[in-house]
C-alpha cells in the first residue's frame, strides 16, 4: 500500500471520531508541516476552527499524534462557510447583490434610501430593475436574487414596488410604438402611489427627456436589508461628480470595480431591449466600469464613503450613471 | 475645477454643447454628447472639449457629408470618442438582447 493509500485508510477509519472532538471542522490527507516547513511524509491532516495547546483540552479532547500507523497534522482554518456568490440568495441581504422584478433578468440592490414623508428603509435601484420599464404596478415583487438567478416568486421576493420615477421612450428609427409612449412634461414620480392609475400613451415624443432611471421598494421585513454595500460599507452623503474624479462601484456580475469619471453634463441615447431608446441630459460618464446585471448599483467616490451617481446604462467602452441628487429628489427619499 | 476661471471655462463649454446637441445627435453614429478633457494620442489634456460620443470611429473619407462630425464648434474643440452601443444593463444584456 502506497503511504498515500495508508494514510487515506487511517484517514476514513478515524474521521467520524475526529469530527467529535471541539473545533474540528474537516479531516484529509497532506504532508505534514513541521516548524511551519512542508515534509515529505503524508499524514492526516485535521482541520480546526481554532489551534489549542494539549494541555488546555486534555489528552482525551486532543488529536492522537498518530492513528493506525499514519501521523496527524492539525491546522488551523478558522470558520468554513460556504462562499456566498452576489448572486445567491442573502438574508439578510446587503446593497451588492442580484435582484429585481419578477418578470425582468437581474439587476443590483443598489443602496438603502430613506423616505423623506415617512422616514422608512427603502430599497434603491432602476425603473428597469424594479419596475421593468414602466411595466409594473405598485407591490409588485421584488425578488432576490433575480429571476436570472434563480429567484422565484414563492421564496424569494424580498420587497414591493412603491414607485419609480417613469421612463419616457423614443421609438428606435423605423418602428412607431405609439402605444409604449408616456407623454409627460418631464421625468418625475409616478403619482400612482398605491393606486392602478396608468397613463395612457397617446403621442410619440423624440424630444422626451429622461434624467434619472429610478425606483424604490419597500422591504417585507426591514430586519432582511443591510445598510452597508458589499466590500465598500455604509455611504453617507452626496456629491457632485468632477471630471477626473476616480470613483467605485459594487454590482451583481463584476462586483467592486474602479474607475473614473470622463464625461459630464453628457446628453446620451440609451437602448433598452431590442426595440425601445431613451434619451437621458445631465448623465456622468466612466471608463468601462459594468456590464449586464450591474445595473442599479451606487457609484461611490473612490477615498469616501460618499455618493454620487446611480449605474443605469453603459457599454464595453464606457459606463452611464445618473447624477445621485436628482434620484432622491425625482423619489423623494434621503441617503 | 476648483479655480473660478476654469469654472467659466466649464460652463462655457457647456452652453455651447446644449446650443448644438440636437444637431449632433441627429448623426447616425452619435449617441451622446457632453463636456470633458480632450484626449490626444491616448492622453488625456488639459483643454475641454465637447465630448461627442459615437458607436464606431470612422474616417471622414466614408462618411457622409452631413454625418462628418465638426473638429470645433463656436471655437470649442470637439473630441469624438468611441463608446459603442449603450444600454440599459439589466443581466438581458449579457444574452445579447
Amino acid at each position: 500500500m502506497t503511504a498515500y493509500a495508508e494514510a487515506k485508510q487511517a484517514k476514513e477509519l478515524y474521521k467520524a471520531k475526529l469530527f467529535q472532538l471541539p473545533n474540528v471542522v474537516g479531516v484529509g490527507v497532506g504532508y505534514k508541516e513541521a516548524r511551519g516547513e512542508r515534509t515529505d511524509e503524508l499524514s492526516v491532516k485535521v482541520l480546526v476552527s481554532q489551534k489549542l495547546p494539549r494541555y488546555a483540552l486534555g489528552d482525551s479532547k486532543s488529536v492522537p499524534r498518530d492513528m493506525a500507523g499514519a501521523k496527524t497534522d492539525v491546522i488551523e482554518v478558522g470558520i468554513l462557510r460556504a462562499q456566498e456568490e452576489r448572486t445567491d440568495r442573502w438574508r439578510p441581504a446587503p446593497p451588492g447583490v442580484s435582484l429585481g422584478h419578477y418578470q425582468i433578468s437581474a439587476g443590483t440592490f443598489g443602496a438603502v434610501v430613506r423616505d423623506r414623508a415617512t422616514g422608512e428603509r427603502l430599497i434603491l435601484s432602476n425603473n428597469h430593475v424594479l419596475a421593468n420599464n414602466n411595466n409594473a404596478a405598485p407591490n409588485d415583487p421584488i425578488l432576490q436574487p433575480g429571476p436570472a438567478d434563480g429567484g422565484t416568486l414563492r421564496y424569494d421576493a424580498i420587497a414591493q414596488l412603491v414607485r419609480f420615477c417613469p421612463l419616457q421612450f423614443n421609438s428606435e428609427p423605423g418602428e412607431c410604438t405609439y402605444a409604449d409612449m408616456y407623454v409627460r412634461a418631464g421625468n418625475y414620480v409616478a403619482g400612482l402611489l398605491g393606486s392602478q392609475h396608468r397613463i395612457t400613451a397617446s403621442r410619440y415624443n423624440p424630444q422626451a427627456i429622461n434624467l434619472v432611471d429610478a425606483a424604490v421598494a419597500r422591504p417585507a421585513d426591514e430586519s432582511q436589508i443591510l445598510d452597508e454595500i458589499l466590500d465598500i460599507g455604509l455611504v453617507e452623503g452626496t456629491m457632485k461628480a468632477e471630471l477626473s474624479m476616480q470613483v467605485r462601484k459594487y454590482g451583481r456580475t463584476t462586483g467592486l470595480t474602479l474607475g473614473e469619471v470622463v464625461v459630464m453634463d453628457a446628453t446620451v441615447s440609451i437602448s433598452y431591449g431590442t426595440d425601445k431608446a431613451a434619451t437621458f441630459e445631465n448623465q456622468i460618464l466612466t471608463t468601462a466600469m459594468s456590464q449586464g446585471g450591474d445595473s442599479g448599483s451606487l457609484l461611490v467616490a473612490a477615498d469616501d464613503n460618499i455618493a454620487v451617481g446611480l449605474l443605469f446604462a453603459g457599454s464595453t467602452q464606457s459606463t452611464v450613471y445618473n447624477p445621485i441628487q436628482a434620484i432622491l429628489d425625482c423619489l423623494e427619499v434621503n441617503l | 475645477m476648483s479655480s473660478d476661471s476654469s469654472r467659466v471655462e466649464y460652463e462655457h463649454v457647456k452652453s455651447v454643447k446644449e446650443t448644438h446637441k440636437r444637431e449632433l445627435l441627429a448623426k447616425q453614429n452619435v449617441v451622446g454628447c457632453g463636456v470633458g478633457y480632450k484626449f490626444v494620442d491616448g492622453k488625456r489634456t488639459d483643454k475641454l472639449a465637447i465630448v461627442v460620443m459615437v458607436r464606431e470611429k470612422e474616417s471622414e473619407s466614408v462618411l457622409a457629408l452631413g454625418e462628418i462630425i465638426p473638429r470645433q464648434i463656436e471655437g470649442v474643440p470637439v473630441d469624438v470618442q468611441e463608446v459603442g452601443d449603450l444600454r440599459g444593463l439589466d443581466d438581458e444584456y449579457n444574452s445579447g438582447l
